[in-house]
């Protein structure tokens, strides 16, 4: 928290001069009225001095209550100003981290490769943010960043609402928002905040970040823990264009969120449903697919989706079409088996985070699922326990993914389908591991291994050895294949201001 | 206690021992009291509202809506703060409440302010801002030294 400077306006100049000003007037006016009833006391009697005296006492004790007040005034006038408030803060990260293997690992959130080239774009990322206090109950919040993958380092507003206190416990906040799929969701910019050289991949590879619409939350107690209540909906819009050439939007976003602490303990629920589509024209060069699927078919050659021009997820709506016209039957047909502009999304989020003095661990198990589209979407599990020592704090992680039966199942579909339509198991097989190898299907088992240490009150820097493996004949979370395991490394350190 | 009861000199050799040992062993800081305006209703509160309150879990105290107030200080280490004493009543405090270090209370705060999810306390300078607030506005909660506190001002608890 930064210290907020009061304001030395003209206004706060004025009123403490006014105040300094009256309370000299008043000590010279009782000074010189003693004195000059002093001299008096010469000639007069001591009873009638005596009764002037006090007659001054009460005088000054009723200008003294008076500049008191006045006093009061100008304390409460200044309060006033200083809250009308503007307060900026900001964060950063910057950071390196390679890959022991020639696979790259994709950071899918940020559409990002690390690979075994040191990277100092993948985890740099600044953010500003501005709040301004319009009235006792009204707020506006606009935090701005840029991430150093960025080439064009484009600045995004990742966060601008209104937020509307109606009570000690209830409030609203509409505008831009973050979606708070998981536990770290909201705040997964602010490195600061979490122990992690980057939250698991595992579960925080998400390209949608944001969403335009309202959350209202209301606080409440139980037994002796303490807990907020959210509910919000509104819909979401990403232009992620490097890897799937389309814009993604998430239509019809609705959820709900619990936390509560009790103790040393915090908790969380979640549960969010979205519509998911990809928007703008979808430009695939048919003839690149047509050849690239030809030649997977009949000599069996790895398909590589990068080799077509429009590259990603979405070469498979043009790829299965062309695959459908060799499909006669209607009921085999392999497009009606995925909606790319109308998908259902679901996330579950469990989450708990026990932290006493030294101690510090976290657990969450996050649950994403699609139906009708292909996405590596999955159950995953992550535990990370630290201890700390000092300005030092070693921890150790564990995460496990899995993609969803619901598109293990879809694939299984397709890849009986065209099979039987083509009449050839080799060709519904080939299908299979053309799906897989564009990382439709994902089994992995993370181990980390890290340490962070405060270099004062507002920077953290990191280390940390992530080694994957148990990857099952997919991809893993990496662009190629992983081999047996492959281990990331990398150093960041996150700041404050 | 056998040891100390052999000879005069071995027994008074114990008694400063001990003394010794008594005095190292207490904390010599004094108590913090979390003070509130003297109109307040409110006239006690337990630790664990206190911490709810000054962790941003909620607004409210009993029945009442308080805004709290953080004892900053210009910065943390600088001679400002180490002269009046600012650093270690803050750090002391948060440790009582959440037993968390600065640094830790540092990451806390982030979370919640770079996520909408609280607004964070007043700041002030001194522990004189602090009794000046408190005892001008009826709903603002502060902590301060339980030496430093006097009539202009109600306690509701005194922490350690």
């Amino acid at each position: 928290m930064k210290k907020t400077k009061r304001p030395k306006t003209i206004l706060t100049r004025t009123i403490l001069t006014t105040s300094s000003l009256i309370k000299t007037t008043l000590l010279i006016s009782i000074t010189c009225i003693l004195i000059s009833r002093i001299a008096y006391s010469d000639t007069a009697d001591m009873e009638d001095l005596e009764k002037q005296i006090k007659e001054a006492q009460q005088q000054y004790e009723a200008l003294e209550a008076l500049v008191h007040k006045n006093d009061k005034a100008s304390k409460r006038a200044l309060r006033k100003l200083n809250k009308l408030d503007l307060q900026i803060r900001g964060f950063f990260s910057i950071g390196v981290a390679t890959t022991d293997g020639n696979a790259k690992l994709r950071k899918l959130n940020t559409l990002e490769e690390i690979g075994d080239e040191p990277n100092f774009q993948t985890d740099m990322i600044t953010g500003l943010q501005f709040d301004a206090t319009i009235n006792h109950k009204t707020r506006y919040t606009h935090q701005l960043t840029t991430v150093g993958y960025d080439i064009d380092h484009t600045v995004k507003t990742e966060w601008a609402y209104f937020s509307y206190q109606f009570s000690a416990d209830s409030a609203l906040q509409a505008g831009r928002l973050r979606i708070p799929f998981y536990f770290l969701s909201e705040s997964l910019d602010v490195g600061f905040t979490y122990p992690w050289a980057r939250p698991p991949l595992e579960i925080y590879s998400i390209p949608l970040t944001g969403y335009e619409g309202a959350n209202f939350s209301q606080n409440f107690t139980f037994q002796e823990g303490y807990g907020r209540a959210s509910v919000f909906f509104g819909s979401g819009f990403t232009d992620v264009s490097a890897l799937l050439n389309a814009d993604l939007a998430f239509t019809d976003i609705k959820g709900i969120s619990l936390d509560f602490s009790l103790h040393n303990w915090s908790f969380r629920a979640s549960y969010i449903t979205a519509n998911g589509s990809f928007e703008g024209n979808v430009s695939c060069d048919v003839d690149s697919v047509n050849s690239a699927i030809s030649a997977v078919i009949t000599s069996g050659a790895p398909f590589d989706p990068k080799e077509i021009d429009c590259g990603g997820i979405d070469t498979f709506t043009v790829a299965f079409a062309e695959v459908d016209k060799s499909i006669t039957s209607e009921e085999l047909k392999v497009s009606h088996l995925y909606t790319p502009d109308d998908w259902t999304l679901k996330y579950i989020d469990l989450a708990v985070k026990y932290e006493r003095g030294a101690m510090l661990l976290m657990a969450e198990y996050g649950e994403s699922r699609v139906t009708q589209y292909f996405n590596p979407l999955g159950p995953a599990f992550s535990v990370l326990y630290g201890h700390r020592f000092g300005n030092w704090l070693p921890y150790i992680a564990f995460v496990k993914f899995e993609t969803s039966d619901q598109t293990k199942n879809l694939v299984n579909e397709i890849s009986n389908r065209v099979s039987l339509g083509f009449n050839n198991p080799n060709i519904g097989a080939i299908m299979r591991e053309l799906l897989e190898d564009a990382g439709t299907i994902v089994t992995s088992r993370s181990y980390t291994l890290g340490i962070n240490y405060w270099i004062n009150e507002n920077l953290r820097g990191k280390f940390e050895i992530a080694h994957y493996e148990d990857f099952k004949g997919t991809l893993g979370n990496f662009v190629s294949d992983p081999g047996s395991h492959n281990a990331v490394y990398s150093l960041v350190i996150d700041g404050v201001f | 206690m056998p040891f100390c009861s052999n000879t005069i000199l071995k027994r008074v050799f114990c008694a400063i021992a001990l003394t010794t040992f008594f005095l190292l062993t207490q904390n010599t800081h004094a108590r913090i009291a979390i003070i509130v305006n003297k109109d307040n209703p409110i006239n006690s509160a337990t630790e664990q509202e206190i911490a709810a309150l000054f962790l941003a879990k909620t607004n409210r105290l009993k029945t009442l809506s308080l805004k709290t107030i953080d004892l900053m200080g210009v910065s943390e280490g600088t001679v400002a703060n180490k002269e009046n004493n600012v650093d270690d009543i803050r750090n002391r405090f948060y440790k009582i409440i959440s037993n968390k270090s600065p640094m830790q209370m540092k990451a806390y705060w982030s979370r919640l302010i770079f996520t909408g999810k609280g607004v964070p306390p007043v700041a002030v300078l001194t522990i004189e801002e602090v009794i000046d607030i408190v005892s001008d506005e009826p709903n603002y909660i502060g902590y301060i030294d339980e030496n430093q506190v006097n009539d202009k001002i109600k306690v509701l608890i005194t922490v350690h």
